[in-house]
């Protein structure tokens, strides 16, 4: 087949155009994989399906009465709780403005063997709801109550 | 009570008004041209001034504290400072909402009075197309979102504005942005206009160029004063967080950017017409789309509106509509717009091509980043966040080979080049680049990272090659005495793109700069400590207590010292507002070009022991002088005056 | 060629179409109450201050607000300044269901910052908070004079709530 300049230069584009795209998503592609975080909720840090030494985030209340700052240094520790379970803290900063016992709070950071969780970030974002819209769902599909007792 | 009366009347006639001017288009025959444009004209400029009245009723409620108004009360508080009360009438979705189509009606207004350039059929078309997206929006307020909606009975003193609204900044931020985000409806309505018209002249598409790059000053002031905005008031010292809603306007924006160069190329060469024409009904859909995503809550986003499915589900239909049938005439039409794609490889549009793929791709890498977590939940993939690394990573490796491209692009000459001609002093300009990269890393910072090594270098490559062509379009006309002559021989379209591309070059050594070599210390003091941060000492002296108007606070008082030379005292703020009870973190900053030192208070940790947050950032005033670079460009569009190659 | 080049938009478009309608049906920060429309469920149980006992017919015949509270919960002491001006100036009742407290505490709570309720359930073990679909303190129901539940606020009493839920389903009742 014989091509003409025209087609021929068409041909060229197309292959650019081919090879630009496919190495722009594949850029893409492996960007994306590095770097989705996984949602988790107590429940399923206890229940082992969260993954160990990978960063997640983990949702649910501040456990009242658990937090704990250390006069010396930023060093602050407070459990996280759903209804049934609770997964301990720990994180070296300053908190957020909207950050309280109670509230609704979300993490991010790794979990280590023992399950707990060494945060990076403490993310409490600027609308003042009552928890977290990931917290509320995550609870929601649960439907059980926050005990008494999780705040013991 | 009247006072809302009177407002849902005005909105009643204002969207009659803009119903009976989208009829045009359907009418448009029956009658002379210049007949239906001056009656659509005239309804444009009603409906505009209705709306624009309705917006200052609105404002008026709130300054005289008309609680009987559902959305001031909402908003608004007795205490609260004349200025906030006035800025709080755009403070909500309501009020916003207004504003969006006041704004949307202005662009209108001025379609319609600065278009004598194009045929009448095009304007009357463009007006009609306008005036349907301004009805749509009215019969949105009114249905879903009426800021005049009262409450009975009236409460006696509202719920204020939210804390983080009462800024400056945030006082213009919104209107600048929405300046440029409605300001894509005029490429769009251009784009369907010339669809049904089928026929483009390059006279008409250096006029929607001024407009394209008037749109594109707005949305860049607009983006630049949030991140602006973010970095002086969250208290984190960052300026960009990949948030949604931040994405929401960066696509559009970037769109936009790319829309400018394929105008450039569809003015001179004829060529790429529909391309143009597609990118045009691009940054009107991401327009779109950012407000369906900010307005229906659908992703969560710091900027958080309270979110309401009946408005998703209004604006989710009307996007549908309106971008689904310009697609389809797109895909129908395009192909009878008289387009050659008659280019080399050799040329300035090839290299303008390439930028305008890497502008969309990025585009459609963060809009999938962006939208990413919905999808994931949709297919019950898990709950997904995708972080800042992704943006980052993909900004960082699509939009360097850009940076690189741009200085042989302005280069390089229509058509085909005479490659021994710029070859040599591109090349030399980029090994004194990277000789300058170099030299400055190792003096003021440290030679660590090779990324670093790379941005620095195409950044100052692009600003070199910049400056040499304004000074190469100087020179030419060196020869002209009277000094007139010559400023008004200068090509203007060089100066413009050159400023722009200095902007470009000055921005991507600020964020690299600062991205790399900052500092930051968390630490607890307590009255009398000090600490070092670079080469400045930071001596905390105590806290004191202050009441405003609206807010109380404590104010941390910090000196830094120089070498042991007292410079200055920062006065960053903890405050807790009267009406919410919300705390909010003001921090101080001292800003120079070389650095900006920035302290926030934390807590207090222990009696009289707080916690506090220092940050050195180097060169980071480098991203808004960048930003002001690319503003100024703008200013030359409007002078410069391109000429047709012949083909 | 260019004609097909043209079809990639129109078939992508309506694919994030369908993310963006499911994901509206997903929103993920509204939590549906099933209960809304329907009538309180039945229960009997003492009244915390009287001891006098107090079923779910108790709170028919008129419209009334149901506010779950606890001494050990922190946003109950948030919304406490509004349930308090609220039992001053509206025109229907307001009951408690203290939730998963003892009756130590609780009273003590109400003594130190004011009584707003006209009646309050007492439920100790939660069991009639499991009725009603709680799932946190504090949560408020509005309820009508035959006992349909009619909103459900979860979270903190706040001025939004009372200005576009609580006055207007009052105000209509009352028109």
């Amino acid at each position: 087949m014989i091509l003409n300049k025209r087609s021929k230069k068409r041909i060229k584009i197309l292959i650019i155009f081919i090879l630009s795209v496919s190495l722009a998503s594949g850029l893409i592609i492996y960007a994306l994989s590095k770097n989705m975080i996984y949602f988790y909720t107590p429940t399923q840090v206890i229940n082992g399906e969260a993954p160990l030494n990978t960063p997640i985030r983990l949702g649910g209340m501040v456990m009242k009465g658990s937090l704990d700052k250390d006069p010396n240094n930023l060093n602050i520790s407070f459990y996280i709780n759903d209804s049934k379970n609770k997964v301990l803290v720990n994180y070296k900063g300053l908190l957020p403005d909207l950050f309280g016992e109670g509230q609704g709070v979300v993490v991010s950071g790794v979990l280590n063997e023992r399950k707990n969780l060494q945060a990076s970030e403490v993310l409490a974002k600027h609308d003042e709801n009552y928890m977290p819209p990931e917290v509320a769902d995550m609870m929601n599909k649960e439907m059980i109550g926050i005990n008494k007792d999780d705040y013991k | 009570m009247i006072i809302s009366e009177v407002g849902n009347v005005l909105l009643s006639f204002a969207t009659a008004f803009s119903a009976v001017t989208t009829l045009s288009f359907f009418f448009k025959n029956y009658y002379s041209h210049s007949y239906i444009f001056g009656l659509s004209r005239f309804f444009t400029l009603t409906s505009f001034f209705i709306i624009l009245f309705s917006f200052i009723l609105l404002s008026y409620a709130f300054l005289t504290d008309n609680f009987s108004i559902l959305y001031v009360a909402n908003n608004s508080n007795i205490t609260l400072p004349d200025i906030y009360k006035f800025s709080a009438t755009w403070g909500a979705h309501e009020g916003s909402m207004l504003l969006w189509v006041l704004i949307l009606s202005f662009w209108t207004l001025l379609v319609a009075f600065f278009s004598d350039s194009l045929p009448k059929v095009i304007s009357i078309n463009m007006l009609s197309i306008m005036n349907f997206i301004i009805l749509a929006f009215l019969t949105f307020i009114i249905f879903t979102s009426n800021p005049f909606d009262t409450i009975f009975p009236a409460p006696e003193n509202g719920n204020d504005l939210n804390p983080l609204l009462q800024d400056p900044g945030l006082i213009i931020h919104p209107p600048l942005l929405y300046f440029g985000y409605v300001g894509t409806s005029i490429p769009f309505a251009f784009a369907v206009a010339i669809l049904f018209n089928e026929e483009v002249k390059p006279k008409w598409i250096s006029w929607l160029r001024k407009w394209v790059t008037l749109t594109w000053f707005f949305l860049t002031a607009g983006i630049s004063l949030g991140s602006w905005w973010a970095y002086h008031e969250l208290g984190w010292g960052g300026w960009w967080f990949w948030d949604p809603v931040e994405n929401a306007s960066f696509m559009p924006w970037l769109i936009l950017t790319a829309l400018i160069h394929s105008l450039i190329i569809s003015e001179k060469r004829n060529i790429f017409l529909s391309w143009s024409i597609f990118l045009s009904i691009l940054a009107f859909s991401l327009s779109l789309l950012g407000t369906f995503l900010v307005r229906s809550g659908i992703l969560v986003s710091v900027h958080a509106f309270a979110n309401d499915p009946e408005r998703g589900i209004y604006i989710l239909t009307f996007l549908s509509v309106i971008i689904g049938f310009s697609l389809i005439l797109y895909m129908i039409k395009s192909n009878r717009l008289t387009d050659t794609n008659d280019f080399t490889f050799n040329s300035k549009e090839f290299v303008l091509l390439i930028n305008n793929i890497l502008l969309t791709i990025i585009t459609f890498a963060i809009l999938l980043g962006t939208l990413y977590p919905l999808i994931a939940s949709t297919l019950d993939l898990g709950k997904i966040s995708v972080g800042p690394p992704y943006f980052n990573y993909i900004s960082t490796f699509l939009f360097l080979p850009m940076i690189l491209l741009m200085s042989p692009a302005v280069f390089m000459a229509w058509k085909k080049n005479n490659l021994k001609k710029i070859i040599k002093p591109l090349t030399s300009m980029f090994i004194l680049s990277l000789i300058l990269a170099f030299i400055v890393t190792w003096l003021f910072y440290e030679i660590r990272y090779l990324i670093v090594l790379i941005s620095l270098a195409f950044a100052i490559f692009a600003i070199l090659s910049s400056i040499f062509k304004i000074y190469e379009n100087i020179k030419i006309h060196s020869k002209i005495k009277s000094l007139y002559k010559r400023l008004i021989n200068i090509n203007f379209s060089i100066v413009s793109n050159s400023f722009a591309h200095i902007g470009i070059g000055v921005l991507v050594i600020g964020i690299t700069i600062s991205n790399y070599f900052s500092l930051e210390k968390e630490i607890l003091m307590k009255p009398g400590d000090s600490t070092m941060i670079s080469n400045v000492e930071i001596i905390f002296n105590g806290i004191k207590k202050e009441k405003e108007q609206n807010y109380s606070s404590k104010v941390g008082v910090f000196y830094s010292y120089k070498n042991d030379v007292y410079q200055l005292t920062y006065l960053p703020e903890k405050r807790i507002y009267n009406v919410q009870k919300n705390v909010m973190t003001e921090a101080a900053i001292s800003s120079s070009l070389a650095r900006d030192i920035y302290i926030a208070l934390g807590e207090e940790v222990s009696s009289e022991q707080w916690s506090v947050r220092i940050y050195y950032k180097p060169l980071i005033q480098f991203i808004w002088l960048g930003v002001l670079f690319m503003l100024f460009s703008t200013f030359f569009v409007f002078f410069d005056k391109r000429k047709t190659l012949k083909k | 060629m260019k004609y097909k080049l043209a079809i990639i938009p129109v078939i992508i478009f309506p694919l994030i179409l369908i993310f963006l309608l499911i994901g509206l049906g997903k929103d993920p920060t509204i939590v549906p109450s099933p209960l809304i429309g329907k009538n309180i469920p039945t229960f009997s149980s003492k009244d915390l201050i009287s001891n006098e006992p107090i079923t779910n017919n108790d709170l028919l015949g008129q419209y009334s607000l149901l506010n779950v509270w606890a001494s050990w919960c922190p946003a109950c002491y948030d919304e406490h300044d509004h349930l308090m001006n609220l039992s001053e100036k509206l025109s229907i009742p307001i009951y408690g269901l203290n939730y998963k407290d003892n009756f130590k505490d609780a009273t003590t709570w109400l003594s130190l910052y004011g009584n707003p309720y006209e009646k309050i359930i007492f439920d100790f073990d939660g069991m009639i908070g499991i009725e009603f679909g709680v799932y946190g303190a504090p949560e408020t129901f509005i309820l009508d004079h035959k006992g349909t539940i009619l909103y459900k606020h979860i979270g903190a009493i706040n001025q939004e709530f009372i200005n576009n839920k609580l006055l207007p389903i009052i105000n209509n009742e009352f028109e």
